[in-house]
């Protein structure tokens, strides 16, 4: 008997939930300062503090994105509609906030976006929890019929020219740091507090980890299941505006590939397909690996064509190694 | 032995109401637009739905298996691409025919043996998939679409034969070589009996492993003969192509009786839901609405019957239990 | 060299993580005989056969075909020699025919290997059903078939492999007694061709009727192998249970006072197919014991309290208040808690910490804000830690790597830490070493003294006599008997639980 009975202050459960998740996210921070090297290796240009200042910026959005779909992740679920629903947001917001357009606000026009995100998640919730069709297949639909949308609100056009005030959420600096990093940073934050730190966030993880005992140890799994739509539905249409503030230009189509990229920095961090394995912070990194192998792909003028597949081929691979790492156990 | 009767009712109501929605559809369609009822019409619906129903046609047997394939979207439009780029390229049509389906071969092998040796859930060993091979298209053809040179991939698209354009005839071969594997061959009872109760069939001697690995790429090679027939048809093989085309299938999967999760369903029931999708959208079509509506529509219709089908199954269960 | 013997199992030991599940266990079966195979609920029957079929190694002793030494290492190894099981769950496509479970996995198949032979799978299919006597069409879908057809599918696939082993678990459990005559018919019709059969079963009364040699199991030890006709039911009886009382924990007892309040009463309760006349009364710091076979509906029972089963008939009655909206975070709310006989998939969750898991259920009682406060939650789980003397080197330490005992006093941590009035335990100690045995049940000794009441599931029929105020004796989904506690014994259970007014003659 290696286990011992425990004494009162050697107790070790504090923000981590187990001394695994603490490790698996060392390691993965190991794998980012691993790639920094070889990438500042690989090409003088990397190190260029404007670049690097570029890459994190880059990285805060897919950051912001992909903290909502790690809470669906957790739930053992999935979303394939971030990437619409961004999109959606970023076009209705688009003819609000253009130049020269006069009376509205921009807190009135991010909270319809955000209202608009938050109903698309509604219903994609109730089609999982209630409806309980798989995950895959009902934000399938709602990407579907999200793109559309998007579509009728601008047909194919590329929107630009935004008003400053609005593009200062995206472009704007504060102090030398960019504020979109700030937001990301704020973010990461609010969510890692949420998932665990509070009540709901325990039944994210009950739920993904075991839908059966969280349900008989009282957890009210369905509300949870919608809850965590519903919000990964809001920070999707906010990271749209954020898009479209950072670019100065809204199209539909634009993302496309967003819930591949967010699904795969959810991955690279480290949690689980199955549900109940994962942490914010870890995909936080996750995002950041993922942005700098597309700048190191970049500076190394391999075509940006690649990405998509290589986007593919990552979430393949931290499926399978998380597949063969739970084997192992 | 009364519950037993009342649950297999529904499966049989499934085949004719499937059947009534086609024709109620085509009479409302045929309402609106009386030029709906034209022969060439007819045709043209067919012709369109040919690419559809040989992707639906492998996802129909991939679903009977308990599985789920979301990167039949994208396979169609790298083979397509891998064809042209190689006929671009000089090789000779036969040869470039051989890569293409090489190509869906070797992209379905990858996701059947992680599905198989490495018990990856399927929809995403298949997104991962989807995401690959639309990037290659893509990364190959340079982001755009890509002339076809070939006289012969043309008519594979819009030739003629005996009355019926040459795509039809492809899926009507796809159709019989799929229902003759699931009915009649010993293959076909293991993909039921993996999709039905798979630790029973490994229990029974099942290579369970073996039997996804041969699926997802058979289906995978489906999907590249979809990709040569489209880029045929269109003279340009686009990258994107067939995206979303996925989502069409498994709904007409779904449609025609197929259950997600597996063990049940028939390539018979998924020809009737692609005419279903088929005539909705070319019916959506005529109507005259701009294309984002017509997508809006038809999403949410495709949505609203798999919403719905999943309902009547959850009520089937609650009685069963 | 005729060995007069088709199987022989010599000095079978096995162990499973915590558990010692067989030590030391002979056993043989000569060709057509019925050898029978009784023993308590994890007397180590099931583990054997999984052992001889292949789907086990064993740690050591011998496995001999034929007069050969074998090493039974896959099911198919066992499939080849002739071995075929029957398992309890069935091992059946319920959406194919009858024709293609028969011969799953060996259909004989034409010249091009592609296609079955139809014709040649026919004529055999029809054969076999003929020999098992049963009377469906070979097209007939077998989720469209009666409990007993599907077993006698079973039956058919098995001897579709030649089998001349045949292992049957509890193959009577779910039948009447007219489809019991006829498989008892077949049996021994298949004894006649030379088939040994070995046969599970936990129905006493079918020893004599079925049965040419019978062997007791009893934890993990072979107590005896007799001749059918040289044995007395009593003697099996005492055979079975002979574990002494004195080695268990014994429970303080305040004397009962009258009139104590009902926490839990169930009247005529029904649940479609599984229940049938469910009627039992808990009593404020009572333990109350349910005793039954497996499959009896005690399970049952306890989901239909705890709101997962839809109760069809009868009704529940808890702390005076009839139960109307059933689901379980009502009932934890009114102050019920369930701790499941399925503890790896419903009792705990596996990859989440100690802390976790012991505050799942009263999260929203501790910390109403909605805001977990570590340093609450911390010193919460502590005392509950320190209370259940739970062995775990840290608070933050995943259930899943603690031993069965501590998992289960994790699981009953929760419901203390949710401060409740009624627990059900079912199968408190499966699956438990013996030291965490008897701590669970000094920890519902203490729970009852607190005024806790406890309704007790369990197949241990020494923890259900030591344990138990009042014990009520469930079959086939009714309560048959209900023993105060110095008037049962592990006989009169037995005889109860298993429809033994017949054998008592």
């Amino acid at each position: 008997m290696t286990k011992r009975h425990l004494e009162g202050e050697a107790v070790r459960a504090g923000g981590f939930a187990s001394p695994r998740t603490f490790s698996s996210i060392m390691s993965r921070m190991a794998g980012l300062l691993g790639l920094f090297v070889l990438l500042a290796l690989s090409s003088p240009a990397f190190l260029r503090s404007q670049n690097l200042i570029n890459v994190l910026r880059q990285a805060s959005l897919l950051t912001i994105l992909s903290c909502g779909m790690t809470l669906v992740i957790l739930t053992g679920g999935i979303d394939l509609s971030v990437g619409a629903v961004a999109t959606l947001s970023s076009c209705m917001t688009a003819n609000l906030f253009r130049v020269g357009q006069p009376g509205s606000s921009v807190l009135l026009g991010v909270a319809t976006a955000l209202l608009v995100g938050a109903l698309c998640g509604l219903v994609n919730g109730l089609m999982v929890a209630k409806v309980k069709l798989p995950p895959f297949i009902a934000t399938f639909g709602m990407m579907q019929v999200a793109r559309g949308c998007s579509l009728l609100l601008i047909g194919g056009n590329i929107i630009y020219g935004f008003r400053r005030d609005f593009r200062f959420l995206g472009a704007g600096v504060i102090g030398g740091i960019p504020v979109p990093i700030m937001i990301a940073a704020a973010v990461v934050g609010v969510i890692w507090f949420i998932s665990r730190k509070t009540v709901f966030g325990r039944s994210v993880y009950a739920t993904g980890a075991n839908k059966r005992a969280a349900m008989l140890s009282g957890v009210h799994v369905d509300r949870a299941l919608v809850q965590v739509y519903v919000l990964n539905g809001v920070i999707a249409a906010f990271t749209g505006l954020l898009y479209v503030a950072r670019l100065n230009a809204a199209e539909p189509g634009f993302g496309d590939q967003l819930q591949l990229q967010a699904i795969a920095a959810t991955v690279m961090g480290g949690a689980a397909m199955t549900g109940g394995r994962g942490d914010v912070t870890g995909t936080a990194v996750g995002a950041l690996i993922m942005m700098m192998i597309i700048n190191g792909m970049n500076l190394n003028g391999i075509s940006s064509l690649w990405q998509q597949a290589l986007t593919g081929a990552i979430i393949i691979c931290a499926v399978l190694a998380e597949n063969l790492s739970q084997r192992r156990k | 032995m009364q519950a037993d009767t009342q649950l297999r009712r529904p499966r049989r109501r499934r085949l004719s109401s499937s059947v009534v929605a086609i024709l109620g559809l085509i009479a409302v369609f045929a309402i609106v637009s009386p030029d709906f009822l034209s022969i060439e019409n007819a045709v043209s619906i067919l012709l369109q739905s040919s690419v559809l129903a040989i992707i639906a046609f492998g996802m129909t047997m991939v679903i009977v298996s308990g599985g789920m394939n979301l990167s039949l979207g994208a396979i169609p439009g790298l083979a397509g691409v891998v064809c042209a780029m190689s006929l671009r390229a000089g090789a000779p049509v036969g040869l470039s025919v051989v890569y293409a389906l090489g190509s869906g071969l070797v992209c379905g092998a990858i996701v059947g043996f992680l599905v198989g040796a490495f018990g990856m859930a399927p929809f995403i060993a298949t997104l991962g998939m989807a995401g690959i091979a639309e990037g290659l298209a893509l990364a190959l053809s340079g982001g755009g679409a890509v002339f076809m040179p070939s006289d012969a991939i043309q008519r594979l698209g819009s030739g003629v034969f005996l009355f019926l354009p040459i795509p039809v005839w492809i899926a009507a071969a796809v159709f019989a070589v799929t229902l003759v594997m699931l009915k009649a061959t010993v293959y076909g009872t293991y993909l039921y009996a993996v999709g039905g109760n798979e630790d029973a069939a490994r229990l029974s001697g099942i290579n369970v492993a073996l039997v996804k690995l041969t699926l997802y790429s058979l289906v995978g090679l489906l999907a590249a003969v979809a990709g040569l027939v489209l880029a045929g048809r269109m003279n340009t093989a686009h990258p994107s192509g067939a995206v979303g085309m996925e989502f069409e299938a498994v709904a007409a999967t779904v449609v025609g009786g197929t259950r997600l999760g597996g063990g049940r369903g028939n390539v018979t029931g998924t020809v009737l839901g692609v005419l279903i999708v088929s005539i909705l959208r070319a019916g959506l079509n005529m109507t005259g609405l701009p294309a984002p509506w017509q997508m809006v529509i038809l999403g949410a219709l495709i949505t609203g019957t798999l919403v719905a089908d999943a309902m009547m199954r959850n009520r089937e269960r609650r009685y069963a239990a | 060299m005729q060995c007069p013997y088709l199987v022989q199992l010599k000095g079978i030991c096995k162990s499973f993580p915590g558990v010692r599940a067989l030590n030391n266990v002979d056993f043989d079966l000569k060709p057509g005989e019925v050898h029978v195979l009784i023993g308590e609920n994890g007397a180590g029957k099931s583990t054997l056969m999984k052992i001889l079929s292949g789907n086990y190694m064993q740690d050591s002793g011998e496995i001999i075909l034929g007069g050969k030494a074998v090493t039974m290492d896959s099911p198919k190894k066992a499939e080849e020699s002739g071995i075929s099981i029957i398992h309890q769950e069935f091992n059946l496509v319920p959406q194919l025919t009858v024709e293609q479970n028969i011969f799953l996995g060996h259909e004989p198949r034409c010249k091009m290997k592609l296609f079955p032979n139809r014709a040649v799978s026919r004529s055999d299919a029809g054969k076999l059903l003929e020999r098992v006597g049963l009377d469906v069409g070979l097209d007939e879908r077998v989720e469209d078939l009666g409990v007993a057809q599907k077993q006698l599918v079973e039956l058919a696939k098995a001897l579709s492999l030649d089998a001349r082993v045949l292992i049957m678990d509890e193959p009577t459990a779910a039948l009447s007694s007219r489809e019991i005559e006829s498989l008892f018919g077949i049996i021994r019709q298949l004894t006649g061709e030379g088939v040994g059969i070995i046969y599970i079963s936990h129905r006493l009364g079918e020893v004599h009727e079925i049965g040419d040699r019978v062997t007791v199991l009893r934890d993990g030890q072979g107590v005896g192998t007799m001749n059918v006709a040289d044995v007395v039911l009593d003697e099996l009886v005492r055979m079975m249970v002979g574990r002494d009382l004195s080695e268990m924990f014994v429970r303080s007892r305040v004397p009962a006072e009258s009139g104590r309040k009902i926490v839990l009463k169930a009247e005529r309760l029904c649940v479609d197919g599984l229940l049938d006349d469910i009627s039992l009364e808990v009593r404020e710091g009572e333990i109350v014991g349910l005793a039954g076979l497996v499959g009896s509906g005690r399970t049952e029972f306890a989901k239909a309290v705890f709101g997962v089963l839809p109760v069809s008939d009868g009704h529940i009655e808890l702390f005076g208040e009839r139960v109307t909206r059933s689901n379980p975070r009502n009932l934890i709310r009114m102050g019920v808690g369930l701790v499941p006989e399925d503890r790896k998939d419903e009792g705990i969750i596996q990859i989440l910490s100690v802390q976790e898991n012991i505050t799942m259920a009263s999260l929203g009682r501790l910390f109403p804000s909605g805001i977990v406060k570590s340093s609450i939650e911390r010193r919460t789980t502590q005392k509950y830690v320190d209370m259940l003397r739970i062995m775990t080197d840290s608070l933050g330490k995943q259930v899943c790597f603690l031993s069965g005992g501590n998992q289960q006093k994790v699981v009953v941590g929760k419901w203390l830490c949710s401060e409740l009035r009624l627990i059900i335990f079912d199968e408190p100690t499966r699956g438990v070493d013996v030291g965490a045995k008897a701590e669970i049940h000094r920890i519902m000794d203490d729970l009852v003294r607190q005024g806790v009441s406890i309704l007790m599931i369990s197949s241990d029929l020494p923890e259900v006599l030591g344990m138990s105020d009042r014990i009520y004796v469930v079959r086939s989904g009714r309560t048959v008997r209900e023993f105060a506690r110095d008037e049962a014994s592990q006989e009169e259970i037995i005889r109860h639980a298993m429809g033994g007014e017949s054998c008592a003659s």
